[in-house]
């Protein structure tokens, strides 16, 4: 039998036997100057697309800003309780967001997937009756209502969605389903309207409540830039004094020309959580000086802490190298106590962390 | 209009012309193919551009770009992986005739293709790159521990692609 040695040195010789294959003449720096140029002016249009959004819609943001005071909810929790999670509107609706588009939802709902197309343009549904729940954890009920996002739960995906009668009502948003409605049969229907460019479907056997929903959604200038060609950076106030009042999430993906991010997921939160994560990075370990510079390419997440008097602060979690950053530019390990007040209810169906990369458990990576 | 100064897309352009065939040649380890490691590449160095003022100044700017490299590459796999079967890729010694004399060299690149993405990168830090165990560690954000299990595996693995009985009969 050989040596650990000799399997060792095999390895060193097969692998380098292997590099030696690759083509190294391509030209890699060109393409990655033509393509952050291209990055650049897709920034700048967002920017100003954003500019326009926020005049026309000033009033209905002003609604929206409203709903921050709105959410306050009791300091000093040891940790945050589902009722400091989303802010309930009055009827036992919540609001949820993607992009531009907002739509209420009955509070019990959990999060799950929407069709999203495909590399070969076929529409898939991803983990379709998986159901991310309150607490972030992951149950396959597909009893239970959802508001769906086109961001897959699993590898294992279903064509045939079209047409499947559901078990329990959803909400999908922003899914790539044309508009219209199709009878699925047993007195369920699926109906699906466009806001802007996002497309809301909703599919329930209680005409009413389809009714309900479809006629919420509306058009939004949220906390969240739907869109941005780089990551954004820590910074507000580090003054030792700062007191949080309410915290927004802000996650994103990157996009599928993988030029620029998508918000996936915005969720408001009280003030019980914001302190918390004040805590908790007050107390994590710093990071080595060069193993991260910020979100590298992967999935991150901007939390936005407001405090009285128009103060802010700005964390960013960077889930390809995980860590959190804090606003003078020192960044943290991401364990549990850095992701326990905010990774709750649906941002846990849309970022799973890296599969190469261990994650804290809040985080449940794609399954298989 | 670019995005950079420059001074500063002057100091980026030397830097990858030298450091581009060894970052390309890192990828097609940890990838396994042209295409992906190109855009793997390719995709780590759009944004390293971006921020070169700041990944200049550090102690390692190759460490920071070889986890990109990493990342940029696990992120075109899961947009892809909707409609990749991974099955392809574990079937590759079946069928193989017994007698065939396996070189070691062909035994490794089996190995590397059945092994998890996580596990093939920790392989490829450990006998390409020669990085230490806590260097893989921190480049895949794990514990030190956990990166010489990946290896220690990786080891069993190719001692019974090599036929091997590991208990030494």
């Amino acid at each position: 039998m050989r040596a650990v040695h000799d399997l060792e040195q095999a390895f060193r010789a097969g692998l380098s036997e292997l590099a030696d294959e690759a083509d190294v003449t391509v030209p890699v720096v060109a393409r990655a100057r033509a393509g952050a140029r291209r990055r650049h002016r897709r920034t700048a249009v967002a920017v100003s697309g954003v500019a326009a959004a926020v005049l026309a819609v000033a009033a209905l943001s002003a609604v929206l800003q409203g709903r921050h005071d709105d959410a306050a909810g009791p300091a000093g929790k040891p940790i945050p309780s589902s009722p400091s999670v989303a802010p309930s509107a009055p009827g036992g609706y919540r609001l949820e967001f993607w992009h531009d588009v907002a739509v209420y939802v009955p509070a019990m709902w959990g999060w799950g997937s929407a069709p999203v197309k495909g590399a070969t343009d076929a529409v898939l549904l991803c983990g379709g009756g998986q159901v991310v729940q309150e607490d972030g954890s992951r149950r396959v009920d597909p009893g239970q209502p959802y508001v769906g996002r086109p961001v897959p739960l699993s590898s294992h995906c279903d064509a045939h969605w079209s047409d499947e009668r559901p078990q329990a009502p959803y909400v999908w948003l922003g899914g790539d389903v044309p508009t219209g409605t199709v009878d699925l049969g047993g007195g369920w229907v699926r109906q699906t309207t466009r806001v802007g460019d996002v497309t809301v479907s909703v599919a329930s056997d209680d005409a009413a409540q389809r009714r309900a929903i479809l006629a919420s959604a509306h058009r939004v200038t949220g906390a969240c830039q739907p869109r941005l060609g780089t990551p954004a950076t820590a910074g507000g106030s580090t003054s030792a004094d700062f007191v949080p009042v309410s915290m927004t999430v802000c996650a994103y993906v990157p996009s599928r020309t993988q030029l620029d991010y998508d918000l996936v997921y915005e969720q408001e939160l009280t003030m019980g959580p914001a302190k918390y994560l004040v805590d908790a990075v007050a107390h994590a370990k710093p990071l080595g000086s060069s193993s991260c510079f910020g979100a590298s390419g992967g999935e991150w997440a901007m939390l936005r802490l407001r405090g009285n008097g128009g103060a802010f602060r700005d964390y960013v979690v960077d889930m390809s190298c995980p860590s959190i950053a804090d606003p003078a530019g020192t960044q943290h390990e991401l364990d549990t106590e850095t992701v326990t007040s905010w990774a709750v209810g649906g941002v846990n169906a849309v970022l799973h962390g890296n599969p190469l990369i261990d994650t804290p458990y809040r985080f449940i990576p794609p399954q298989d | 209009m670019d995005d950079v100064r420059p001074a500063t897309a002057g100091a980026f352009d030397a830097w990858a012309t030298a450091r581009v065939p060894a970052l390309l040649r890192f990828a097609y380890v940890v990838t396994g193919s042209q295409a992906e490691a190109e855009d793997a590449v390719q995709a780590a160095l759009e944004r390293a551009l971006t921020r070169w003022d700041r990944i200049a100044r550090a102690e390692d700017p190759d460490a920071y770009v070889r986890r990109m490299v990493v990342n940029a590459h696990v992120s075109l796999w899961r947009r892809a992986a909707r409609h990749e079967s991974p099955v392809a890729l574990v079937t590759l010694s079946e069928g193989t005739d017994p007698a065939e004399q396996v070189t070691t060299a062909e035994a490794v690149r089996r190995v590397c293709a059945r092994l998890p993405r996580r596990q093939r990168a920790a392989v490829a830090l450990r006998f390409y790159e020669d990085r230490d165990y806590a260097e893989i560690a921190a480049l895949l954000g794990c514990s030190e521990g956990t990166a010489r299990s990946y290896v220690h595996r990786a080891l069993q693995a190719l001692r019974r692609e090599l036929g091997e009985d590991e208990s030494g009969a």
